[in-house]
């Protein structure tokens, strides 16, 4: 079928693909790198990580404590 | 014809000829000259120019095979898009890693994170019905939480104290009878019959955002309220009606300066309105069906957003032309919930097909999937830790599983909740992270530490500490704070400061040189 519209469709479909298709790539081994250097890096700020408790100083003296 | 070369350097689109030509050539087809002196394929016009002017007679014919110069536009169309999607598949082949590329390769050499056990610290009781849609407000501390009882209230995490939200006189029927806001010692609120949902969004200025969401006329609405404690102040006086759309609204955020919102509908379309005007700024064509989640890019200077839609494509947006700038379609369901990751060069998305996919923006592509044969159900909301390395996701079997994001594989997993998980968000400052659920209640939960404190060690005395499955040495020197803790991996001693964090250990050096560390 050839009918106007769906022409228009598909040609603004080649233009979005086309679009996408220009989008600059980089490497997934370095995008991966950089995504695990920002982990490392705020790993410190990171209270859910460090299994901080909410709203208490972390360098505070904790509850239980085993002296060796 | 020019064949479509697999072309993994240049992105070019290939054009479709229907005719081959050098450079700066006519475009004539190639034709066959048929004449007694010469015969052959792929003269071109100059020849034939020469021949005729040789007195041979030039015969045009097209060339055995190639197809008539007049191609319908809708064959080039399906000829260049079939083009461009193979040329996109060649992209995505794996080029790196035999098997595909994923982040668990790259960070192989990161230490795992042990087992985390995650603990509800605050319950909030108070909603009658689902919640439905939670936020943290910018102070870190307050959460507003919307429910299908129409109830909208303010908590105080800390505290757990609760302010009902006060709206009176809302113009549309369906929004039912005022709620006060109140303090709960003194008074107590006022029920809201309410059959529809709102979805909750908190600006830093505590306004409050409300959208309605059932596709019925004027419900369809998206309107700001200024959130005030004053108990005599009529929030909705102050009310702004700022956006609408032709279906329900799903999902709805305040841009970076706060004037602004984008809103997420059933309608396909995503929008973005000026909250003072009223105006719509910006409309975003292209998802094939309902958009049901979308998630703003982190950073101040940021223009773009990510949502997730029930034609299982999340797709990146320019927020100031309106363009879709990727699109990822990898999910098998529909993607309930989108986030950035915090340094915004990436995002997760939770989907009904039971995973969790991180897919980066830069490398564009999926690059990790977070899934295990045990879990079937979809999920619902996802969000990152502050640093990136923990991804929270809840899910409609009712529990919330952490995953390592580096890794891929999952760290804890949180029971409690008594019915499916509906909405999950972390905390502005990274300490806590909230759940709501159908159960009627909220949770507000962290990690606890596994292994108690250890303390030993002394001057100059590398000693070996053994506690639950954590190895720690450390070598202390007097009068000074250096010491290296070694994680778990037993590996050599770095030399070096303090370090804050192994990702599994915090340690206090103490003026006695000893050394606390726990996790």
């Amino acid at each position: 079928m050839s009918s106007g519209a769906s022409v228009n469709t598909l040609q603004s479909l080649v233009e979005q693909l086309k679009l996408e298709a220009g989008v600059k790539q980089i490497k997934v081994s370095q995008a991966a790198a950089e995504l695990q250097q920002y982990c490392m890096q705020n790993a410190c700020k990171d209270a859910l990580l460090l299994c901080v408790p909410a709203g208490s100083n972390p360098f505070r003296e904790p509850r239980s404590c085993a002296l060796l | 014809m020019r064949k479509s070369r697999p072309c993994l350097g240049t992105r070019r689109p290939v054009e479709a000829h229907e005719f081959t030509g050098g450079e700066g050539e006519s475009t004539h087809p190639k034709v066959m000259i048929s004449s007694e002196k010469l015969k052959g394929v792929g003269a071109t016009l100059s020849d034939a120019d020469h021949m005729q002017s040789q007195g041979c007679s030039v015969e045009w014919m097209p060339i055995h095979g190639i197809k008539p110069t007049r191609v319908c536009p809708l064959q080039r169309a399906k000829k260049w898009a079939q083009e461009v999607v193979i040329m996109d598949q060649e992209r995505s082949w794996p080029c790196e890693w035999a098997g595909g590329s994923r982040v668990h390769q790259v960070a192989e050499r990161v230490e795992a994170l042990g087992q985390f056990v995650m603990k509800t610290r605050r319950t909030l009781k108070g909603h009658g019905n689902k919640v439905l849609c939670m936020d943290w407000c910018k102070d870190k501390r307050r959460i507003v939480s919307s429910s299908q009882d129409g109830k909208v209230i303010v908590w105080d995490s800390f505290t757990t104290n609760k302010f009902y939200c006060r709206f009176e006189n809302l113009p549309s029927k369906s929004w039912g009878e005022e709620v006060t806001v109140c303090d709960t010692a003194k008074e107590k609120g006022v029920q809201v019959c309410m059959n529809k949902k709102v979805h909750i969004s908190c600006s830093s200025t505590l306004t409050l955002m409300l959208v309605s969401l059932h596709a019925s006329g004027l419900d369809n609405k998206c309107s700001v309220y200024p959130l005030t404690f004053d108990k005599n102040e009529n929030m909705a006086a102050k009310k702004k009606s700022v956006a609408m759309h032709t279906n329900y609204l799903s999902a709805c955020s305040f841009t970076n300066s706060d004037m602004q919102i984008l809103t997420a509908s059933g309608d396909g379309t995503c929008a973005l309105w000026d909250v003072e005007s009223g105006q719509l700024l910006q409309s975003f064509h292209g998802h094939g069906a309902d958009v049901l989640c979308l998630d703003l890019a982190p950073s101040e200077t940021g223009n773009t957003f990510v949502s997730g839609g029930c034609d299982k494509k999340a797709m990146v947006w320019d927020m100031r032309s309106g363009q879709c700038v990727q699109a990822f379609e990898t999910h098998e369901s529909d993607i309930n919930s989108v986030r950035y990751y915090p340094s915004g060069d990436a995002f997760a998305s939770g989907s009904d097909d039971a995973t969790c996919r991180l897919y980066d923006l830069r490398a564009d592509r999926e690059v990790a999937i977070y899934s295990k044969e045990s879990i079937i159900f979809g999920a619902s909301s996802v969000d990152f830790s502050l640093s990136g390395r923990l991804l929270f996701a809840g899910y409609n079997d009712y529990t919330i599983n952490v995953w390592d994001v580096l890794k891929g594989s999952r760290v804890s997993i949180l029971f409690g909740h008594e019915n499916r998980v509906s909405t999950l968000r972390v905390s502005p400052d990274g300490t806590a992270f909230c759940s709501g659920s159908w159960d009627h209640t909220l949770r507000v939960s962290g990690c606890v530490s596994t292994i108690q404190c250890v303390r030993g060690g002394g001057r100059d005395q590398p000693s070996w500490q053994q506690r639950g499955q954590s190895r720690l040495r450390w070598a202390g020197q007097p009068g000074s704070s250096r010491f290296s803790p070694v994680g778990s991996h037993g590996g050599r001693e770095l030399p070096g400061e303090v370090q804050g964090a192994s990702a599994t250990q915090v340690f206090k050096h103490r003026l006695d040189n000893c050394v606390s560390a726990w996790s």
